[in-house]
């Protein structure tokens, strides 16, 4: 457990507030007219997925969490858990999905992903920034519907709704943005 | 290259609207020095220094100015009428995010005879003149009228408590910097914000040895400013008259004649019934100076023995230009920033 100042808390800080664990989602610094500097923090708590706001001046000590970086692989999940295993280890374990909700999106079985791991609890799936993922169920484009801009809604494989251009088709893949979950491109093999 | 090419060209309509407005309103245009080798003393403004090196070799520091006030208020104290400034100003030490940067640009007036109230009119009207030079639709949360809430009002409605009963009670009405003991009369406010945090059970650092200015903000910063309505402009009023600043104390009041002025939640100006009197002049000095560098004493004196009363106002130009636009951050408009993080 390390001290950090408040004010070098970058956005993905790991921070334990009143025994909790925490990661920074927005840091915003703050200097009210006629008085010290702050910095105002959006936490997001790695337990509950609750957010805190709390505000601290840029001089206050806060402990910072030494995490471990584990690289997993995702085995399966059983619609509570998520089963990983350590790859270096061979030692499997389990993540509560509900605290890591946004995954099971973007998790396909047998993938490679980085773990947070701090002593025995998983405090985040470090996802890719963007994903590539099959389109399971999309509907038909409507014969002579070429308006530009139309669009639509498709399944992917993991069972993300994604709005689409009409031109998706069921068996492409699309690239998705992880943290929005918008289309972005798609994929041509 | 990474600025908005429309917004330079906002940048530029809006200067000339600012200076075609006070113009018309009788304000003189001046320019006063960047370098400086006796800033203000403010005990929260880190500076840049640099040295000024004699033929000889041997140099001796000065600083950029963290904002024009103290010419500006020599300019009153000569003789001058209202008058106006848009220049550049720095500030070290702070962290260049959405909405701060080391380098920026300041317009401050001084309106000779005004009070804060009247400079509230003067800044819808620097509002309006900006939505004029944006080619952009704005709405109400800025193109609206003014909303004025005194900091009482906004302590009850989002901290639960009114500051107005707790700062009387802690004897701090009237109170005035040049009492003796002055510091010591803020043991009570100090022990009531402290109880407060605790009770609110906000995540805090060493409370037990902080001054009661940071124990307000750490109460105002999390529990009322985020929470202030924004879907007007708001200038938050009646700030208490223990934070050490330039601002008049309201007699018989805990209050200080001072406004911020907030659009989207952004702090964009702030403003003061001017201070005027040479003792409390002279007491800011002194409390401000300790940890800072080379406060020139003579400057309470050049400036309370001829100060006119007036009322001044600071508008960070940057921000008011960002937050019209509709933009989220100060991104792309300036020409050429620097960064915490360019390569080198």
């Amino acid at each position: 457990m390390g001290m950090i100042k408040a004010g070098a808390i970058a956005k993905g800080t790991y921070l334990l507030e009143k025994n909790e664990p925490f990661i920074v989602a927005e840091r915003e610094f703050v200097n009210p007219g006629k008085g010290s500097a702050f910095v105002r923090l959006k936490l997001k708590n790695l337990r509950s997925a609750a957010v805190l706001k709390i505000t601290h001046k840029s001089q206050d000590n806060c402990e910072e969490i030494d995490v471990d970086e584990v690289e997993c692989q995702f085995l399966y999940s059983d619609g509570t858990l998520f089963h990983f295993m350590d790859t270096a280890t061979f030692d499997q374990f389990e993540v509560p999905i509900k605290t890591h909700e946004n995954a099971r999106f973007y998790m396909l079985e047998g993938e490679t992903f980085k773990l947070t791991r701090w002593n025995d609890e998983t405090l985040d799936i470090r996802l890719p920034p963007k994903k590539d993922l099959l389109v399971a169920e999309a509907e038909e484009a409507v014969k002579g519907d070429t308006v530009t801009g139309a669009t639509k809604y498709v399944i992917t494989e993991t069972n993300l709704k994604v709005k689409v251009p009409i031109f998706i088709k069921q068996g492409e893949k699309i690239r998705v943005n992880v943290e929005s979950g918008e289309y972005q491109e798609r994929i041509n093999d | 290259m990474q600025f908005k090419p429309e917004a330079i060209i906002e940048r530029a309509a809006m200067y000339r609207g600012i200076r075609d407005y006070f113009d018309n309103c009788g304000y003189l245009e001046v320019d006063t020095p960047l370098l400086t080798d006796s800033p203000i003393p403010e005990s929260h403004i880190e500076l840049f220094q640099t040295r000024k090196v004699r033929p000889d070799g041997t140099s001796y520091p000065l600083y950029l100015v963290p904002s024009p006030e103290i010419w500006l208020k020599m300019a009153l104290a000569s003789g001058s009428s209202s008058l106006f400034q848009i220049g550049r100003c720095f500030r070290n030490g702070e962290q260049m995010d959405k909405w701060h940067r080391n380098e920026f640009t300041m317009l401050e007036w001084y309106g000779v005879d005004k009070t804060s109230g009247d400079n509230l009119l003067v800044m819808q009207e620097i509002i309006k003149v900006t939505l004029h030079a944006v080619n952009s639709e704005a709405g109400e949360e800025v193109s609206g009228n003014i909303r004025e809430i005194s900091m009482d009002e906004a302590f009850r409605e989002f901290a639960g408590f009114s500051l107005e009963s707790a700062l009387e009670e802690s004897g701090l009405s009237g109170i005035n910097r040049t009492s003796p003991g002055y510091p010591a009369s803020l043991a009570d406010i100090t022990e009531f914000f402290r109880s407060r945090l605790k009770e609110k059970n906000l995540p805090s650092g060493d409370i037990d040895r902080e001054s009661a200015d940071d124990l307000f903000h750490r109460l105002f910063l999390t529990l009322v400013e985020d929470a202030l309505p924004a879907d007007r402009p708001l200038a938050l009023t009646h700030w208490p008259a223990f934070i050490p600043t330039l601002a008049r104390g309201i007699p018989d009041t805990p209050w200080a004649d001072r406004w911020e002025l907030y659009i989207r939640g952004v702090e964009v100006a702030n403003c003061y019934g001017e201070e005027t009197g040479e003792e409390l002049l002279k007491n800011y000095w002194e409390n401000e100076s300790p940890e800072k560098p080379d406060p020139d004493f003579r400057w309470p004196q050049l400036i309370g023995r001829g100060m006119p009363s007036c009322s001044g106002t600071a508008v960070g130009l940057d921000r008011l230009l960002a937050l019209v636009r509709g933009d989220d951050s100060l991104k792309g408009l300036d020409l050429f920033p620097i960064h915490d993080n360019m390569p080198r």
